[in-house]
């Protein structure tokens, strides 16, 4: 499975590769924004996206946004450090499966990805 | 520091506008987004230039300081231009006790409240992941130029470096600046370094 | 590197029990108030109960915004609210908000029969991740509110005495009229000349409008800067208006202020830095005067400066315009 982490923190992909399930770490690259983040995703196949909101430039609203209208919409969760309901409920409406608020310790990515029926 | 722990720095100062974020956005009655572009560590020098280059020369500024001690001890000051009274003035959440125009007081009042969450953030973004707790001091208004250079000018500060902090604040159909300086003494800088330092050791070990 | 505090945790030995911590509470001159989440009052110290004659057992355990009425309930449920979201502090102070609390007259000998002002800090209580309750610390600022509103009222009868523009440091227009009156009874006692020169700064409003407030405050500064360098010593400038400034010339005759004042306007039309990023250049008009047996006092002089000043707007600005009679009246 491929799996590609957005995130303009360093820290915050480091973070979150080290979180992820033994068996899907094999083959993970990082994006460091939005832009890269749509170039990749056109010139690979993604089974597994997880995409940051708050960045710089083009934001993780309008990666996704872009992706709908593009027709190109992948298995995306977003990770946040944005915890306002209204943020969930625009992601979920932009076709994201989930949504997981950011922490350091991230320890329920396998209940999401059991959830999300990935697993 | 070098690029990679200023980039933690960032993340960490990141998730704590998180909750901030949420918080602002109940209070204004409006979606609100606070975006990190950049934090970066400053000297004496070159905050004074801060205010008089680009966008913030072109307006009057307003500022709030406030003083934190704890785990890490020092001063924060954060800088708006002139303007954002007019971005605020007519959200939802600033009606809550007129219900006309919100007076000076009130508009002044948002501000420090609005610099309380975000210096809060700040700070214990930066505190809580490295386990540690800071207590606060009351925010206070600075109203013009002329006073914010006469506080950054006083002889008897005691700082060297400084942590600059850009916050984008990003609502509906709006958006504004602003800068958090966060004014820390030597100890307490090489407090932050150590524990960053430990923070990326503990990811990149196994 | 010196080693790292550990965390603080409080201390209760034996020495300082928590019954003495619970005194000390209670006898400390500020209000301490304590709520949970859903606005119950758990604590309200001696303070409280001193300045607003509730005593605990009649507040403890009850919820806060039924036991008082009066306060701003709204304003204050989202204050808490965002206290227990976000695990940090909270203020107001009383230049904002005088008062949480109404407290009158808690001063016989001294107070002025004004509400208590107050500064509150609003404290989260966390245990175990969690904020389990709030605290609010009640501090009378009213002395300082009062040395405050002294020192206002001092610096008001100040600025209403002060002859001096605050923006350039030029007298003002106060101190104008009073030396132009003084001036005017010197040369009509003595016979001797005296002449009177307007000027402003051509398109000030879109300077300001262009560059903003600050940048035309700058280009008043430097018009000031200007005519007390080119002017002579023993003249008189001061800032009439916005963007208006008047010389007296005592001494000098008509067509010796004209040309000084022609020295005034090629002397200001130099660009000059307003900024460390920004020249202007910007021009003057001015309008000139002299006493004359048949003037209309000072009042007569600054009318006239002002007929002449308006004319070398009307001619195309930049320019000095000196007054006579017969050319004005139209």
């Amino acid at each position: 499975m491929r799996v590609l982490i957005v995130d303009d923190s360093r820290l915050a992909r480091m973070t979150l590769r080290k979180a992820l399930p033994p068996d899907l770490t094999a083959d993970v690259v990082e994006a460091a924004d939005g832009d890269e983040a749509l170039r990749y995703v056109e010139a690979n196949h993604i089974d597994l996206m997880f995409l940051d909101l708050t960045m710089p430039g083009r934001d993780g609203y309008q990666v996704l946004k872009s992706l709908q209208d593009s027709g190109r919409m992948l298995p995306t969760i977003v990770v946040s450090a944005d915890i306002q309901a209204l943020a969930a409920e625009r992601v979920m409406k932009l076709g994201a499966i989930a949504f997981v608020k950011k922490t350091l310790k991230p320890t329920e990515i396998t209940d999401v990805l059991q959830r999300a029926g990935l697993r | 520091m070098d690029a990679e722990k200023l980039d933690a720095l960032q993340e960490l100062v990141n998730m704590g506008m998180g909750a901030a974020g949420a918080a602002l956005a109940q209070a204004l009655g409006t979606f609100v987004e606070l975006v990190v572009p950049g934090v970066d560590f400053t000297d004496r020098r070159s905050v004074a230039s801060l205010l008089d280059t680009g966008a913030w020369a072109k307006q009057d500024v307003e500022a709030v300081r406030q003083p934190f001690f704890g785990a890490f001890t020092g001063e924060t000051l954060m800088i708006f231009d002139e303007q954002v009274h007019a971005q605020l003035v007519d959200l939802p959440g600033c009606l809550v006790t007129s219900g006309d125009k919100p007076t000076t007081a009130e508009q002044h009042e948002l501000l420090l409240d609005l610099s309380n969450v975000v210096v809060g953030a700040c700070v214990n973004g930066i505190a809580e992941p490295l386990n540690e707790t800071v207590s606060f001091g009351a925010p206070t208004r600075l109203g013009d130029r002329a006073e914010v250079r006469a506080y950054l000018s006083r002889e008897a500060v005691a700082w060297h470096e400084g942590l600059i902090v850009n916050v984008d604040f990003r609502l509906e159909a709006r958006s504004f600046r602003s800068r958090v300086l966060i004014f820390l003494p030597e100890p307490s800088i090489h407090r932050i370094d150590h524990a960053v330092t430990k923070l990326l050791d503990g990811l990149a070990a196994s | 590197m010196a080693s790292q505090p550990a965390e603080a945790q409080p201390v209760a030995t034996d020495e300082l029990s928590s019954a003495l911590l619970a005194r000390l509470v209670e006898q400390v001159n500020v209000g301490i108030l304590t709520v949970a989440a859903d606005g119950t009052v758990l604590q309200w110290n001696r303070f409280l109960h001193a300045h607003t004659g509730v005593a605990p057992q009649d507040v403890v355990g009850s919820n806060l915004y039924e036991r008082f009425a009066e306060l701003p309930r709204a304003w204050l449920e989202q204050k808490l609210h965002r206290v227990f979201l976000l695990k940090n502090f909270a203020f107001t102070s009383w230049r904002q908000r005088p008062y949480l609390f109404r407290i009158h007259n808690h001063r016989p000998l001294t107070g002025s029969g004004e509400p208590m002002r107050q500064d509150c800090t609003f404290i989260p209580l966390v245990q175990d991740g969690e904020v389990k309750a709030v605290s609010i610390v009640i501090v009378d600022a009213t002395d300082t509110y009062e040395s405050q509103t002294r020192l206002n009222e001092t610096l008001a009868t100040l600025a209403a005495q002060s002859e001096r523009d605050g923006l350039t440091g030029i007298y003002n227009r106060r101190k104008l009229e009073q030396t132009l009156e003084a001036e005017v009874q010197r040369a009509t006692r003595y016979r001797t000349n005296l002449s009177v020169v307007m000027f402003d700064i051509d398109h000030f409003k879109r300077i300001n409008d262009t560059h903003g407030h600050l940048i035309g405050d700058e280009a008043i500064r430097h018009v000031a800067k200007r005519a007390l360098g080119i002017l002579r010593v023993t003249d008189f400038v001061a800032r009439y208006g916005g963007e208006e400034f008047v010389a007296i010339l005592p001494g000098e005759d008509v067509a010796h202020a004209a040309i000084a004042a022609e020295r005034l306007r090629s002397g200001v039309a130099k660009a000059f830095s307003a900024t460390a990023d920004l020249t202007l250049s910007l021009t003057i008009s001015l309008g000139v005067t002299g006493l004359r047996e048949d003037t209309n006092g000072a009042k007569g002089l600054l009318s006239e400066a002002d007929q002449a000043l308006y004319a070398s707007k009307k001619a195309g600005r930049d320019r000095v315009t000196v007054f006579t009679a017969a050319e004005m009246t139209s």
